[in-house]
């Protein structure tokens, strides 16, 4: 991470003839290394990628849509869940969906998150029936929820409130049905924020009904992590 | 809870939660109280009160312990009652604090309050006489070197490592500038002191330790050197990449001690791991365009504001 700094600090000073031979040199390292790989080469595949990025965002600002592909071909040829959220990340970019700009809750934030959350979802699809990667439909799972979870919250509406809510089930439901407790997890921390809005948007006392809420997600929330136990078994 | 055990607290087990769980229970708690405070009109007494209630009546009757809520309980219940107390701005009152996370740490068994203990009378050490850098790497030392002997308690542990991992980050916010070579001398023997133990005990709680004070030596050290910023980082993560590289390929086909063999760590690493790739891949930004004469001020070829 700090070589990839380094490297797009150099390259804003114009000095970037080092850096494509240095993201080759990782690619190749990794390449090289994929019999025998450890835990550090994962970061080296890393770096390379993130040198790819600050190049072309450098020289092409805002061309996310071929970062995305060019993350999504070296996701497979390396089978890196790194470079797949790189990908993803890069995509979603490009549909308008940034991290700087995810807590401006603009009206069209929401259709973009859903928009992209369905490519995803998409490429989840085709990837299960065209790849036996299964580390990847994980990736992709917790990407889509995440992108529709924000952009229902980010209507900051009641519709907005119901569809977090709606949402957080459908998520908490795949966590139940994959036995992946992070789905259950963040999906209940969206739906209660998305409940708290919902109550706070129309009604007053404040304290009474965050006293009354928490209680009841306290006591939900050990109703799920039972009911998801006994499931797991 | 165990449905054979209705009504016998003894033959109740202790639920367990995985760590992420425990923080949404904690912070829901925490809403909790400061709801039912404000509720209340303020009083931190009758908070605190119903608050130690509860806690023990859940510890007692249902056998909570690590589920986040009865720690959020004695912890809040305790600063509840603080808060009552009147306030004279004295550094002083950072010791009732500390002595309130350590009474809770020690009910609850909660290693992290224990270290937030140990990192208040740090900042007391700092208010008071300027020395909250030396008791933090104090605090560490000692913790390292009790970590040396074996604990029939995992709390026990886990609080000597909070304490080895939290205060040297603790005492880093409070490192002067007029102190750098200090900090920097004081922070390498810190990291040696802890590699040394790592290598001899094979604890992993030592080389993290190990890390963070030849890490903070190294960004102070940075400060120090007449390089570019890009020359810094670029020599920086070269050598952690390095290091990395030479770790792992020691510790390759190793089954025992260290070794470099992935594993699940937190039961959501897949989640962290996308977590971390995505803050750290924030699309950069084109310079800005210079137009000629733009800047507020300079002539010559020069201009401010760029």
């Amino acid at each position: 991470m700090l070589l990839a700094t380094a490297a797009g600090m150099v390259l804003k000073d114009d000095l970037s003839l080092l850096i494509i031979p240095a993201a080759i040199v990782c690619y190749a390292w990794v390449w090289w290394h994929r019999a025998r790989a450890t835990l550090a080469d994962d970061y080296v595949l890393l770096l390379g990628a993130m040198l790819v990025s600050a190049e072309v965002l450098m020289r092409w600002p805002r061309q996310f849509l071929p970062l995305a592909i060019v993350h999504g071909v070296g996701a497979y040829a390396y089978k890196s869940r790194l470079l797949l959220s790189l990908s993803i990340s890069a995509l979603a970019a490009w549909m308008g969906v940034e991290r700087r700009t995810a807590f401006d809750f603009s009206a069209d934030l929401a259709p973009r998150a859903f928009l992209t959350a369905g490519l995803v979802i998409a490429w989840r699809q085709l990837h299960d029936r065209l790849s036996n990667i299964r580390d990847f439909l994980r990736v992709c799972e917790h990407f889509a929820a995440n992108l529709a979870l924000w952009g229902a919250l980010s209507l900051a509406s009641d519709p907005g409130y119901l569809l977090t809510i709606a949402v957080a089930a459908l998520v908490m439901a795949w966590g139940f049905k994959q036995r992946s407790e992070p789905f259950v997890l963040y999906a209940f921390v969206y739906a209660v924020i998305g409940a708290d809005a919902l109550l706070l948007h129309h009604f007053e006392h404040e304290a009474a009904i965050i006293l009354i809420s928490s209680v009841i997600a306290i006591a939900a929330l050990i109703a799920i992590d039972k009911r998801f136990r006994e499931r797991r078994g | 809870m165990n449905a054979a055990g209705e009504g016998a607290p003894e033959a109740r087990t202790t639920p367990k939660y995985g760590v992420f769980a425990q923080v949404i229970f904690f912070v829901l708690t925490c809403g909790a109280m400061y709801a039912f405070y404000q509720l209340v009109g303020e009083n931190g007494i009758l908070t605190g009160v119903v608050a130690l209630a509860l806690a023990e009546y859940l510890i007692n009757r249902w056998r909570w312990l690590r589920t986040g809520v009865e720690s959020a309980l004695w912890l809040g219940g305790l600063f509840a009652f603080i808060s009552e107390l009147p306030s004279t701005g004295k550094p002083e009152a950072l010791l009732v604090l500390a002595a309130a996370a350590a009474i809770a740490g020690a009910r609850v068994q909660n290693p992290l309050f224990g270290a937030l203990a140990a990192g208040l009378t740090m900042h007391y050490f700092e208010r008071k006489w300027d020395f909250g850098v030396l008791f933090a790497l104090a605090g560490a030392t000692l913790a390292v070197v009790l970590l040396c002997r074996t604990w029939r308690r995992p709390s026990t542990e886990w609080l000597f490592i909070a304490i080895a991992l939290i205060l040297p980050l603790a005492g880093y916010a409070e490192a002067d500038r007029k102190w750098r070579m200090t900090t920097i001398a004081l922070y390498a023997a810190f990291g040696a002191i802890a590699f040394t133990a790592a290598i001899v005990k094979r604890h992993h709680a030592f080389f993290l330790a190990a890390a963070i004070g030849f890490a903070v030596a190294a960004i102070e050290l940075a400060r120090e050197l007449p390089l570019l910023l890009e020359a810094k980082l670029a020599i920086g993560g070269a050598f952690l990449l390095a290091t990395s590289l030479a770790v792992s390929r020691l510790l390759r086909n190793r089954t025992r001690g260290f070794v470099a063999t992935k594993e699940s760590l937190t039961g959501a690493d897949d989640l962290l791991e996308f977590a971390a790739t995505i803050s750290v891949a924030a699309p950069a930004q084109p310079p800005a365009a210079r137009e000629p004469g733009g800047g507020d001020f300079g002539g010559a070829g020069a201009s401010g504001t760029f």
